[in-house]
């Protein structure tokens, strides 16, 4: 879904005044007003359906942080000594839980509900009353959300707790619970089952110093109260012996419970056995072969899609390595859940990768040396990847990935210094100089972490290759796939896997750039964008490219991009010179044909130039030069609604170049009064024409496109899908190249901003079989450029030329008389004291605003 | 070593009210003890779930104290719920209250500890206090605190004595109560009093569904009756012609509007609600109560004493109480009372509004102490007689 810039950022600072505003109030103990706030504005997040789970998450989050905060800046601690405000400590606790438990992701309540627990243990004379009616509340949530394990776990806590037994409902349907399970089991793995249970609640709450001493308390707690199914289970405890003899072969026997549980499908239980195997080997081995050992149970759990039983041994990792933390940067727990994070995208889990990309972004603090800089944008560019799948990314993302890759893959050093002031206010000002910072961290490469990939073997591409056509298939499933054909016809294709077209930001950029604001949100020239571009493509695909190199003047290279929807338009792609100076390229939207795309004509020839071959010209103005009108009560007149004065000069710009060009035949002008509907679509249909020139307004429809319409003079609208159907209909074998000028508006009539992407959805709706092409343009421009352009560009399609090709050479004529008329006028400025100097020719806004819906190869023919 | 003792055992003068709690010396120009009279229990909080249960129980249980008073129990008026103890009767925690503030005063005047409990107290009462309230007033008073004497003060008589008059009609306008009492040199009538149905709370009430009718359910945005009370203390107003106000309102009159910030960020509109308010005083049926305006009420009132003492009694009609201080009170009740009585009286007709008059029985029981005119009534505590 689409939502405007404007919308985001309105509901985001609406948000940041909430979370301001809420925090004060609880500050000033208004805890109703706060909790109304905060509530609400959780309702506000649900509800608003542009949000990904990701953004809704954080923002949960926060408000979850307000409360946090609130709770522990209640706990004054004065000299030793710790004064707590009771009244508004339990208040603002039940308040939060409440909010929490409104939470589908139980993850939170379980977590704080835990930990409060905990902290209730260490209390001296609980109070037996409180504790019980607290853990039974908090079974009540366990039982909704069917944690069986830990509802055994709460009630045997209870119980130790209470030092009796209260034979009460929840207490049955634990121990139903536990029997349950314990049938399954083979009668001699049983006990052992048992006392791994009541070890881990031990263990996890810190009860008692020796477990055994803990689960022999238990068992003579509940020997009275215990049913008769589990009477015997509970006997052969004591026949448990677990010490540094034994230890290894109770291990092997857990194994083995693991694999049991799993096939016979009781895997929940499995993780507290994985834990159980660590204290273990913890206490009787040691604690690096604890680690490694429960490790395996990473890729144990997600190979078999315990995605949970995976996250969980993460989870329970990063307790163990936070201990050992300084709090600052810590590489061991950024790679630990870097690690996570990939599984879960190679497994496209989306609910463990979110909680794991929050871990990760947690333990991403500002790093403070180089080689933590480093190993911070290195993870940045994993980030950016894993947040691809699922979630839309955010400026912050964008950057960091873009300075890593301008840095490090590229060694674009000026680039990087143009994007420190978007990078986060904390890392901005510790990099210098990214030079500096390259040279001194550039060995790290070989030390860092790094993923086995699956990308493009570049040695493929030996010198011999010399690539003529590249077709890039890009889909919105993380898939490009890419076909490269040598001159020699030999072909090479390949996939790269998960890489997801995420370009909001590059649009944003690209936007921002060709708007007509004044006041620019980015200091970008359209150099700076075409690396910026040219960094935001894969790695992979970035190697091809440069392998891509221009052989021979002879072949012009041509690339066939096929789109799911119109993006970036890749000719503004600079890697020491725009594509759009290099290559012919060509685009189509949507699926490919099932057959393939054909390559009718490779290559480009314009040998058999057929001198006498002579074209037929449609032109169509829709520009509403004469109304609709509205009244103007400044001016006191009445003016046109939708005025497209580049447009005027255009039609008679073209006019006026085709009557006076020999190559045209017969050239059809439907301006003015002949601009109406039947008009158009009769000459469309019934007559032969090699060129249909379109200069006009198309009013898009979003939720259609092919109801997308153009507003002819007489006022009536003639559809995309009529002028498609209209092609169709016509039995001339010539197929018609379309250009089209347009302005874009949507059908209430509002100016649209993101063109290209729109009329990517509109050039979708042709049907490429019936047409040469179609060549847009999509901004008012209309100038000397823009004129010669056009001029350029119709010349070399009547030299024969395939209309890739013409584009790509009308664009190499401007910039060269452009560089041309530069040379001379900065030559006139020059003194000698001046030496030599360099002239940066950047590429023009006018020339750079075209592009090309179809194969490139093809020539009106 | 007399005159120490003098000062240390000088009386004490209580007036509680169902909003507010003045205590202070007798002769002194103020009260120096002004509280709201609420209370509030630890573990009767406003918002409640069954979410987490037991956190009271685990954290509260060795609490020995279970309730707070006054200000301390206001700090929490959005966590706990606000208990009134006067409206409920509550002895207990009155006399809770009573030490809270007691101590609070004594501390502050630095009475050494042989004297606490030594001071006679004055109480300012409504004329409706019944004899069991008082006896049970007493019984505290006495039996628990063994305080030596008590004496039992009428509001109007106080009220009247803080602006040198003998006769008047005090219209006290309270929180929970309004009441219309007659003093005539110095004596009262059974019959010249009467309990006006209408009080604060109920003005409260109403400006609340005002506001809330007028947001309507369109809007996302909350008041509750602390907001509402707010209103009805800061902004409040009491205009001539409300209908007509209330038109040109409508036709784009913004003197009376006011943006009330809402403690969520929100803002809040007003405009006729503020006049609108009051009206109920003068209409009862507004509210759908079955009784007449204020002014008829008060009308009545003089009219039971003979005719020949009504100049006397129109042209003294004191506002007191917390009520009275919605702006142009005064000058409404003066246009009202022309209806009900004749050309002659109307040039008569003057509602005193003094300024303060939210403690006038308390200053009024000091002045009248200090001119040594409260010597009769003195209850002494039975115990210290013997």
């Amino acid at each position: 879904m689409s939502v405007k810039i404007r919308t985001k950022k309105k509901f985001l600072e609406n948000f940041q005044k909430g979370i301001i505003q809420g925090r004060r109030l609880l500050q000033t103990a208004n805890h109703r007003w706060a909790d109304r706030l905060l509530t609400d504005l959780y309702f506000e997040i649900e509800k608003t359906e542009w949000l990904d789970l990701q953004k809704k998450h954080q923002l949960v989050m926060i408000i979850s942080n307000s409360w946090w905060m609130y709770i522990n800046s209640l706990i004054k601690r004065e000299n030793e000594e710790i004064d707590v405000d009771i009244i508004r400590y339990i208040d603002a606790y039940k308040r939060f839980f409440s909010f929490l438990a409104k939470l589908d992701d139980f993850y939170l309540f379980n977590n704080f509900a835990t930990n409060l627990l905990k902290s209730f243990i260490e209390m001296e004379d609980l109070s037996q009353i409180g504790i019980t009616k607290f853990i039974n509340s908090y079974c009540v949530k366990v039982i909704e959300r069917e944690e069986q394990l830990k509802l055994v776990e709460l009630q045997i806590l209870l119980m130790y707790l209470r030092k009796s037994v209260i034979p009460q409902e929840y207490f049955h349907y634990s121990m139903e619970i536990l029997g349950k399970i314990l049938s399954k089991l083979d009668p001699s793995k049983r006990a052992l089952f048992l006392y791994v249970i009541l070890e881990n609640i031990n263990i996890n709450y810190q009860l008692t110093l020796e477990s055994d001493d803990f689960v022999k308390e238990m068992a003579k707690i509940l020997s009275h109260r215990i049913p008769g199914y589990l009477k015997n289970e509970f006997f052969n405890l004591n026949k448990i012996n677990i010490n540094e003899k034994t230890h290894r072969q109770v291990i092997e026997e857990l194994e083995d419970l693991i694999s049991y549980l799993n096939y016979i499908g009781e895997f929940s239980w499995i993780i507290i056995i994985v834990k159980n195997m660590f204290s273990k080997i913890r206490k009787y081995q040691s604690y690096g072969d604890a680690v490694t050992y429960i490790r395996k149970y990473i890729d144990f759990s997600i190979n078999r899609n315990k995605f949970e039983i995976a996250f969980e041994i993460y989870d329970f990792l990063e307790d163990l390595f936070l201990y050992q933390t300084d709090l600052g940067y810590d590489n061991i727990l950024i790679e630990l859940w870097v690690e996570a994070c990939k599984k879960f995208v190679d497994m496209k889990e989306k609910r463990f990768l979110l909680q794991s990309l929050e871990k990760l972004d947690t333990h991403l603090k500002a790093p403070q040396t180089n080689a933590q800089i480093y190993h911070y944008f290195y993870t940045c560019n994993f980030l950016w990847q894993f947040k691809s799948l699922f979630f839309s990314l955010d400026q912050k993302d964008f950057w960091r990935m873009i300075f890593y890759r301008a840095v490090y893959e590229e060694q674009d050093f000026s680039l990087a210094i143009k994007i420190l002031p978007y990078l986060d206010k904390k890392i901005a000002p510790i990099i210098s100089n990214p030079e500096t910072l390259y040279e001194e961290t550039k060995t790290l490469k070989r030390q860092i972490y790094s993923f086995e990939s699956f990308g493009l073997n570049v040695d493929v591409l030996d010198k011999e290759f010399v690539i003529e056509q590249m077709i890039f298939r890009i889909n919105s499933k993380g898939l490009i796939s890419y076909r490269m054909i040598s001159n020699e016809g030999q072909i090479i294709e390949g996939k790269v896997k998960d890489e997801f077209w995420n370009d909001m930001q590059i649009v944003d950029l690209y936007s921002d750039i060709f708007s007509d604001r004044e006041k620019r949100e980015y200091d970008f020239s359209l150099t700076d964008f075409g690396k910026t571009l040219y960094l935001f493509l894969p790695y992979t695909i970035r190697t091809i490219l440069k392998k891509f190199e221009i052989k021979s003047l002879e072949v012009i290279p041509e690339i066939y991009f096929i789109l799911d929807q119109m993006t970036i338009p890749f000719e503004l792609v600079y890697d020491n010179n725009f594509f759009l100076l290099k290559y012919s390229i060509g685009y189509i939207i949507g699926e490919p044909p099932l057959g393939g795309i054909s390559f009718d004509r490779p290559g480009d020839s314009h040998q058999n130039i057929d001198q006498n071959k002579k074209y037929n010209v449609l032109i169509i103005d829709s520009m509403n030069s004469k109304g609709p009108l509205r009244w103007n009560e400044k001016n006191k007149a009445k003016e046109l609604i939708f005025p497209f004065i580049a447009g005027r000069s255009e039609l008679d710009f073209i006019t006026d170049f085709f009557a006076n060009k020999t190559q045209i035949k017969n050239m059809n002008v439907l301006s003015e009064t002949k601009s109406t509907r039947d008009n158009i679509l009769s000459c469309i249909s019934q007559e032969e024409y090699h060129i249909i020139h379109i200069v006009g307004n198309i009013f898009y429809s979003k939720w259609n496109p092919s109801n997308s319409f153009l507003l002819t003079n007489s006022n009536e609208i003639v559809k995309i899908s009529d002028i498609n159907k209209a092609v169709n209909l016509n039995t001339y074998e010539v197929k018609p190249l379309i250009f089209v000028n347009t302005q874009l508006f949507d059908v209430i009539g509002g100016k649209l901003k993101n063109v290209v992407r729109i009329f990517g959805d509109i050039a979708e709706q042709f049907d490429y079989e019936e047409i040469t092409g179609i060549v847009s343009h999509n901004y008012p421009i209309f100038d000397e450029e823009t004129q010669e352009f056009t001029k350029n560009f119709y010349d070399h399609i009547f030299r024969n030329y395939g209309q890739g090709i013409s584009l790509l050479k009308a664009r190499q004529i401007c910039m060269a008389n452009k560089m041309a008329d530069l040379a001379q006028k900065k030559a006139l400025e020059l003194t000698a004291e001046d030496g030599t100097i360099s002239i940066d020719v950047e590429s023009s806004l006018a020339i750079s605003s075209y592009s090309l819906y179809g194969k490139p190869w093809k020539k009106v023919e | 070593m007399s005159s120490t003792k003098n000062r240390y055992e000088r009386p004490i003068i209580v007036d509680i009210g169902s909003n507010t709690f003045r205590m202070g010396w007798a002769s002194d120009d103020f009260p120096d003890i002004i509280a709201p009279t609420i209370y509030v229990n630890l573990n009767d909080y406003i918002f409640s779930s069954d979410v987490i249960e037991g956190l009271e129980d685990i954290y509260l249980e060795d609490q020995e104290q279970i309730q707070l008073v006054g200000d301390s129990a206001l700090k929490y008026q959005n966590i706990l719920k606000i208990h009134e103890f006067v409206k409920e009767k509550n002895y207990n925690v009155l006399s809770k209250f009573f030490l809270h503030y007691y101590y609070q005063l004594t501390n502050r005047f630095k009475i050494p500890e042989e004297y606490l409990f030594h001071q006679p107290i004055i109480f300012l009462v409504p004329f409706y206090l019944s004899d069991l309230e008082k006896t049970k007033l007493q019984e505290i008073f006495f039996d628990q605190f063994h305080f030596p004497s008590i004496l039992f003060l009428s509001e109007s008589q106080a009220i009247l004595s803080t602006l040198q008059k003998t006769s008047g009609v005090i219209v006290d306008l309270g929180e929970s109560h309004t009441f219309i009492s007659s003093i005539f040199h110095g004596f009262t009538n059974v019959m010249a009093r009467d309990l006006f149905p209408i009080a604060g709370k109920d003005l409260t009430e109403y400006i609340l569904n005002l506001v809330l009718s007028k947001m309507g359910s369109g809007k996302n945005m909350y008041v509750d009756i602390m907001i509402a009370k707010e209103i009805k203390e800061k902004l409040s107003l009491c205009i001539g012609n409300c209908e007509e106000e209330k038109k040109r309102i409508k036709e784009g009159l913004t003197k009376y509007d006011r943006l009330i910030d809402l403690p969520d960020g929100n803002n809040l509109k007003i405009n006729q609600e503020r006049f609108l308010v009051a009206e109920p005083i003068f209409n009862p049926k507004i509210i759908h109560v079955d009784y007449m305006g204020l002014a008829e009420a008060i009308s009545k009132v003089i009219k039971t004493w003979d005719r020949e003492n009504w100049k006397e009694l129109v042209s003294n009609i004191i506002l007191s109480g917390g009520g009275s201080l919605i702006h142009g009170l005064g000058d409404r009740l003066q246009n009202e009372l022309y209806k009900y009585f004749s050309d002659k009286l109307k040039n008569d007709i003057k509602v005193v509004a003094a300024s303060g008059r939210e403690h006038l029985s308390w200053i009024g029981a000091s002045i009248l102490y200090t001119k040594e005119e409260l010597n009769k009534g003195w209850i002494e505590n039975p115990e210290l007689s013997k």
